[in-house]
């Protein structure tokens, strides 16, 4: 155990992880994605001495509880950035030129669809539809969606999000 | 508690609940089946052990995938017609791209008729000839080492080493996915002293008596810690131990 337990997490983030498992009685593996959501929510993903933790507070094989992870959509086995950037790629929004923001979007911050800037600071995503075609087409920053965007102002939110932590 | 049920309108009995699909076997029945083992809960992944059944008061017979039907009373199962045929046909198409080359879908797509697959065979699979049936998940965990996992959904499911690897940690070297594999496609290499299984090297331990490598070392210290060879015979292969418990059973005649 310990030696998973030494895999890049230190002894802060165990604290972390053993804090959330406290909400859940040992064996209950009735909880495990309630336990996955808690943990997620404190590390932004799963990470998997996390995951290792989870599996043995619950009594689960860890390889049942990553399946279980790698199942769901909602759940991340990388690290996620501080921020997410969400570009909707549904007809719709397709055809009114989400490809060209995407591209924008990838380009300025260096990172394909599906990946996260090395400084951890933003996460790039694309989605299908979200039934907001009427304003398409449609970004959504941290959960606020911006519709009608533009390649102009999709930069400059990037550039905002990228920059934020520098000018602090 | 049995029930009465019958099976192709031949009367059987078994116990409640038991698998439809062990039970119409118990009988001498066959039906096409990838995907299970008797002693592991079914998943009905393969989608070909399909029959079609009736439940007493109830007027159509359904289709339905008998590994995962449990039996009660009354019940009326068709064993074979050309609906469950079609039915079993298709989803055989549908698995064959991806184990082109395995015997058993060839055997089983002989008996249905299927001359050729639905589309093209897949290739780039992250394991070749994997029809998803999660055996070697499943009798992996039933054997409690748990070194496999079923891993993402949709077109990028996969099964093998959990937690991104490319080596099973936890693997023993046991061989039973190997062995339970429908196609064939779990590697295991044996050399005069290694077995190499899912990117693992595990030394072969080999019989005491006649010097035949019989399983690995990790497995046979996990065997003996749980007590499922027998402490004096643990250092025997399985045709010399036999040949001790004789021995010892000869002189009560
Ligand atoms: S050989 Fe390894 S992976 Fe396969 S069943 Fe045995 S322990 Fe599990
Ligand atoms: S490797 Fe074999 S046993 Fe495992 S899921 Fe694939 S086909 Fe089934
Ligand atoms: S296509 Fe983008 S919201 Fe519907
Ligand atoms: S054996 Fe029933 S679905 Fe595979």
């Amino acid at each position: 155990m310990s030696a998973d337990r030494e895999r890049g997490v230190t002894a802060r983030e165990l604290r972390r992880i053993a804090a959330v498992l406290a909400r859940y009685p040992q064996g209950d593996a009735g909880s495990l994605v309630n336990a996955l959501h808690d943990v997620q929510a404190e590390f932004r993903y799963l990470p998997e001495a996390a995951l290792c933790e989870v599996a043995d507070h619950l009594g689960l094989p860890r390889a049942q509880v990553y399946g279980v992870a790698s199942f769901y959509q909602g759940f991340h086995l990388e690290p996620r950035g501080e921020h997410t950037c969400t570009v909707c790629m549904g007809t719709a929004c397709h055809v009114r030129g989400a490809a060209r923001l995407l591209e924008t979007i990838e380009r300025d911050a260096g990172v394909g669809a599906g990946g996260t800037t090395p400084d951890l600071k933003l996460t790039v995503e694309e989605v299908n539809c979200v039934g907001a075609c009427a304003i398409g087409p449609l970004v959504i920053v941290d959960g606020e969606y911006h519709g009608h965007m533009t390649a102009d102002r999709v930069s400059r939110l990037v550039a905002k999000l990228l920059g934020e932590g520098a000018s602090r | 508690m049995d029930v009465r049920l019958t099976i192709d309108g031949h009367e059987a009995k078994a116990p409640k609940d038991m698998s439809l699909l062990d039970v119409v076997r118990r009988v001498g029945g066959e039906i096409p089946a990838l995907c299970h083992h008797e002693g592991i809960a079914p998943i009905a992944a393969c989608r070909l052990c399909l029959v079609e059944v009736r439940r007493p008061g109830r007027g159509e017979a359904v289709l339905t995938t008998s590994c995962d039907y449990p039996v009660s009373e009354g019940l009326e199962v068709v064993t074979a017609s050309p609906r469950i045929r079609r039915h079993r046909a298709m989803n055989l198409q549908l698995l064959l791209p991806y184990a082109p080359d395995a015997p058993a879908l060839h055997e089983i797509a002989e008996s249905l008729g299927v001359t050729a697959p639905l589309f093209a065979p897949v290739t780039g699979a992250p394991l070749p000839g994997c029809i998803l049936c999660e055996l070697c998940v499943r009798v992996c965990a039933a054997l409690g080492y748990h070194a496999l996992a079923a891993i993402g959904r949709g077109d990028h499911k996969r099964v093998g080493p959990p937690f991104g690897r490319s080596v099973a940690t936890a693997c023993v070297g046991c061989g039973a996915c190997h062995e339970v594999c429908p196609t064939g496609c779990i590697a295991m290499e044996d050399t005069a002293t290694t077995r190499r299984i899912w990117g693992r090297e595990l030394e072969l331990f080999t019989c005491r008596r006649c010097g035949k490598p019989f399983t690995t070392v990790a497995h046979r210290t996990v065997m003996v810690a749980r007590g499922d060879i027998p402490a004096e015979s643990c250092d025997l292969c399985e045709t010399c131990r036999s040949r001790d418990y004789a021995r010892r059973l000869a002189p009560v005649r």
